[in-house]
């Protein structure tokens, strides 16, 4: 597999706070990657200069061997990055506007055949189309924020914790969702704290006060007793 | 006239303290274009909406981006805002005089109205209706384009916005050269409304705008309509019953409103200031 996401050298943080020490990165076509981290790992940092929205002071961005790391945040979604925030909508905008702005550079015709497809794939927004983003639960705002960021057909998709403030069941469902769109092909790279989603991971890296502590497979992370016990606090009998 | 003041808190979370003296321009610019070239004010209208409109943009990338990045924007864009009121000021003084200008109300043509036995001057309304127009137009703006979306995106989130791929500083660009030509619009039908105009003038009016617009809810363009309706009726009321202390109602309104409602009739948590 090619590789279709590269950071290389990144670092970056905020005012003269440095945060990210150079952590390595890539993500293959098609792959599932998650970045494990407690809060304050620098997950977020990362993903936000993986987007633009934090400029990386040096290191490089490649996406699909062009490089990005110079480019705005608009360029770097139309290159076909979409990024999900823990916020991830916006509140005070109908699920339709919300939607409809997941894919703002798509021409008319397309983006309403595009939300028609939204709708079919998830009829909750469909009931609730008019309503505003706020009105939505915690659980079906992640469907909702996960449904904007698909509308723009995305090439890799950028989650930054999924889980958060979510209930264990709705975990579930937003991981049942993301595992078929992994199944479908796409790119993710997900940074949670909650390891529910190493089931859909095909690669982990955990991020320990901005540097990756370790890096490897699902399966290797699990046989990994010193990881277990230094990042999760697991440790195995018998 | 709250109107631009209100559209560009909304979309930047800062002040234009320099609001009126761009009014106050746009009012010069009525004066000069019908003293000069004859120009009909209603022309004169659409002209500057374009012009002022045209100047924003560069003004917004020369001061905003930087100012947006500094640790408090509002309260620097309350200084930076200042200092452009202080420089508009005395440019407008240098350039115009302090003597105060009019222009004839009758080359606005047009008959008074007779409502309920009671006349009402022609440019009163054609005040309401060109504020009418203005309204409409930023409602339709504002939910029925592409833009409007990307606007009121970043009005409800800046980072989200600009996280979905909406280029913020374009967009926020247009809205400031907006607010300066809904500005101007002001400015052009100032000499009929107020009967004079003086370079200074621009100080006043900021804070007529602001008190409407902290009535209403600051970046919240319904609640500027409903802050203007209440600033008119006061300010009726009180030259009706109490002529000398009329001056002072944008700024009793401006003080009861944040002791009983800090966010304004209409405000939720829309301001952060």
């Amino acid at each position: 597999m090619t590789n279709l996401l590269e950071l290389r050298g990144i670092t970056s943080g905020y005012d003269k706070m440095q945060i990210l020490w150079e952590p390595d990165i890539h993500v293959a076509d098609g792959e599932c990657v998650l970045i494990l981290g407690s809060n304050g790992a620098g997950k977020t940092t990362l993903l936000k200069s993986l987007v633009g929205l934090l400029p990386a002071w040096t290191g490089t961005i490649v996406l699909d061997g062009q490089a990005i790391h110079t480019h705005s945040v608009d360029q770097r979604i139309r290159a076909g990055i979409s990024y999900v925030s823990e916020l991830g909508i916006i509140p005070t905008l109908s699920i339709e506007d919300n939607l409809k702005l997941g894919a703002f550079y798509v021409p008319a015709q397309e983006r309403a055949q595009r939300l028609r497809e939204m709708y079919d794939q998830f009829p909750i927004l469909a009931e609730k189309r008019r309503g505003l983003g706020s009105s939505l639960s915690g659980g079906h705002r992640k469907v909702l924020s996960t449904a904007k960021a698909l509308m723009s057909r995305p090439r890799l998709l950028v989650m930054d914790e999924p889980s958060a403030g979510l209930s264990p069941l709705l975990v579930a469902e937003i991981i049942s969702i993301l595992q078929e769109l992994h199944t479908e092909g796409l790119s993710m790279i997900i940074a949670e704290q909650n390891v529910k989603f190493l089931d859909i991971a095909d690669r982990v890296y955990v991020l320990d006060s901005g540097r990756i502590g370790f890096s490897g497979t699902v399966q290797e992370l699990k046989d990994d007793d010193a990881i277990q016990r230094a990042y999760f606090g697991v440790t195995r009998h018998g | 006239m709250g109107l631009g003041l209100s559209f560009i808190f909304g979309v930047m979370k800062i002040v234009n303290l320099a609001h009126g003296d761009f009014i106050m321009l746009g009012a010069f610019g009525a004066y000069l274009g019908e003293s000069i070239w004859r120009i009909n004010p209603f022309v004169t209208l659409i002209i500057e909406f374009i012009v002022f409109l045209l100047i924003g943009l560069p003004l917004y990338y020369g001061l905003i981006p930087r100012l947006l990045k500094s640790r408090d924007p509002e309260m620097l864009s309350l200084i930076l805002f200042f200092g452009l009121s202080q420089i508009i000021e005395a440019i407008g003084t240098m350039a115009f005089g302090n003597n105060p200008e009019t222009i004839d109300p009758s080359v606005i043509g047009g008959q008074p109205l007779v409502i309920a036995g009671q006349d009402f001057p022609f440019v009163w309304i054609a005040g309401v209706v060109v504020s009418l127009v203005c309204m409409v137009g930023i409602y339709l703006y504002l939910y029925h384009t592409r833009l409007g979306i990307a606007t009121r995106a970043i009005m409800g989130n800046r980072e989200e916005a600009q996280s979905s791929g909406i280029n913020v500083h374009r967009v926020s660009a247009l809205a400031f050269g907006i607010g300066l030509g809904l500005a101007a619009i002001a400015g052009v039908l100032t000499p009929f409304m107020l009967g004079a105009i003086y370079p200074t003038m621009g100080v006043d009016l900021t804070i007529t705008a602001f008190a409407i617009i902290v009535i209403g809810s600051l970046g919240n363009p319904l609640g500027t309509i409903l802050g203007g309706i209440i600033y008119g009726l006061s300010m009726m009321l009180m030259e009706t019953y109490l002529p000398s202390w009329s001056s002072m109602i944008p700024y009793v309104l401006l003080i009861l409103i944040l002791l009983v409602r800090p966010s304004g009739l209409l405000g939720r948590r829309t301001r952060n200031a």
